[in-house]
């Protein structure tokens, strides 16, 4: 791969690739791994296959998806974990402390329960702010199916969310 | 249309999976500026973890893993090119063996070398302690060649423990080098914030 490309197109990326990881396997241990592959892979791919590919993004999160959810099946019987927090960075700790912050928590917990294509459509619209043709790219699931697949996993993060409030604060 | 109404109205769409980006902007602004109405504070905390999530950063090291795995594999190829001219070296300097001279069958006893032993004892000059054993084999030999194959010998050696010294010295300073590309990808993470 082209030097400037890399630098340019591929390394800004990394903290989203290595979220999008984390939001597949669960685990910050084996996102980091995979974003490292993913990205030794991009730096060694062959110059004709850079000229090929148009949209550096799509192609990055789409090899981190393949990559991730290779390491997922290859651990069949581990099951979603919850994230561990002791590895997550830049998350403020003053706001940690508070109720809504556990809130936060809870809600980030039901967002990791869901199933996969919701949890997947719901990352990549509502925390890196993809549109429904990129999701569509990355996910290759047709534009309607995201919208679908998105308005499922908001309607049930809503309901989730609605009743653990009325069961914590009745 | 009030603007709680406004805003009470742009969730119901978020819910239905019916707004565009920069309508889930505003509502992600909303919820982030602090004043919210009574009435939507139900979903402040969802958003503000919708933020937080956005706010996780990949470890550090993955940059500097990657120039160091490239800084390693350039080091390894300087070492085994540096080690293909020193072994070359003698090789070519030898002397070619006259295929006149006559050809015999001998029992040798054939020194075997501890590697390691050989190279200290190269590096200070010291005699190098030999294992010996005693072994049939066929070999041409050159009946003028022992001296002459001593003084290769020594060169191979000598060669080796110079290979083995840059080797290490390498070693050292790829390992530094990876160390303060560590220290200054951090440095530089720290003051970006």
């Amino acid at each position: 791969m082209n030097q400037e490309i890399f630098r340019n197109c591929i390394i800004p990326l990394r903290d989203k690739l290595y979220r999008f990881a984390l939001r597949i396997t669960g685990s910050a241990h084996e996102a980091e791994d995979v974003v490292q592959e993913v990205m030794e892979n991009l730096w060694k791919s062959p110059e004709s296959q850079s000229e090929q590919v148009r949209n550096w993004e799509a192609w990055s999160m789409t090899l981190t998806r393949n990559r991730s959810l290779d390491q997922n099946r290859r651990r069949k019987t581990r099951k979603t974990l919850p994230m561990e927090n002791h590895e997550r960075l830049a998350v403020p700790s003053v706001a940690a402390q508070t109720e809504n912050s556990d809130l936060s928590e809870q809600i980030r917990r039901m967002m990791q329960e869901l199933p996969e294509k919701h949890r997947l459509v719901m990352h990549l619209r509502d925390v890196e702010e993809m549109s429904y043709e990129e999701i569509s790219t990355v996910l290759s699931m047709p534009a309607d199916q995201v919208k679908i697949n998105l308005h499922r996993a908001r309607k049930t993060i809503r309901t989730r969310l609605i009743e653990e409030l009325q069961i914590s604060y009745p | 249309m009030t603007e709680e109404q406004r805003i009470g109205e742009l969730l119901e769409r978020y819910w239905e999976g019916e707004t565009t980006l920069p309508e889930e902007r505003e509502l992600k602004a909303y919820f982030s500026a602090g004043e919210i109405y009574p009435s939507h504070r139900e979903y402040e905390p969802y958003f503000t973890m919708l933020l937080k999530e956005r706010q996780v950063k990949a470890p550090a090291r993955f940059h500097v893993g990657l120039t160091a795995k490239y800084w390693l594999s350039a080091a390894s190829v300087a070492i085994l090119i540096v080690a293909g001219w020193f072994l070359q070296k003698p090789a070519t300097s030898a002397p070619v063996a006259d295929n006149s001279l006559n050809k015999t069958t001998v029992n040798t006893e054939i020194p075997v070398i501890s590697s390691e032993s050989a190279l200290t004892s190269s590096l200070t000059n010291k005699p190098t302690p030999v294992k010996t054993r005693k072994t049939k084999r066929i070999k041409t030999v050159a009946a003028t060649a022992d001296p002459e194959t001593q003084e290769a010998v020594i060169q191979i050696k000598a060669a080796l423990a110079l290979v083995s010294s840059s080797l290490k010295k390498t070693r050292r300073e790829v390992s530094k080098g990876a160390g303060h590309l560590e220290a200054m990808d951090l440095f530089h993470k720290r003051k970006g914030g």
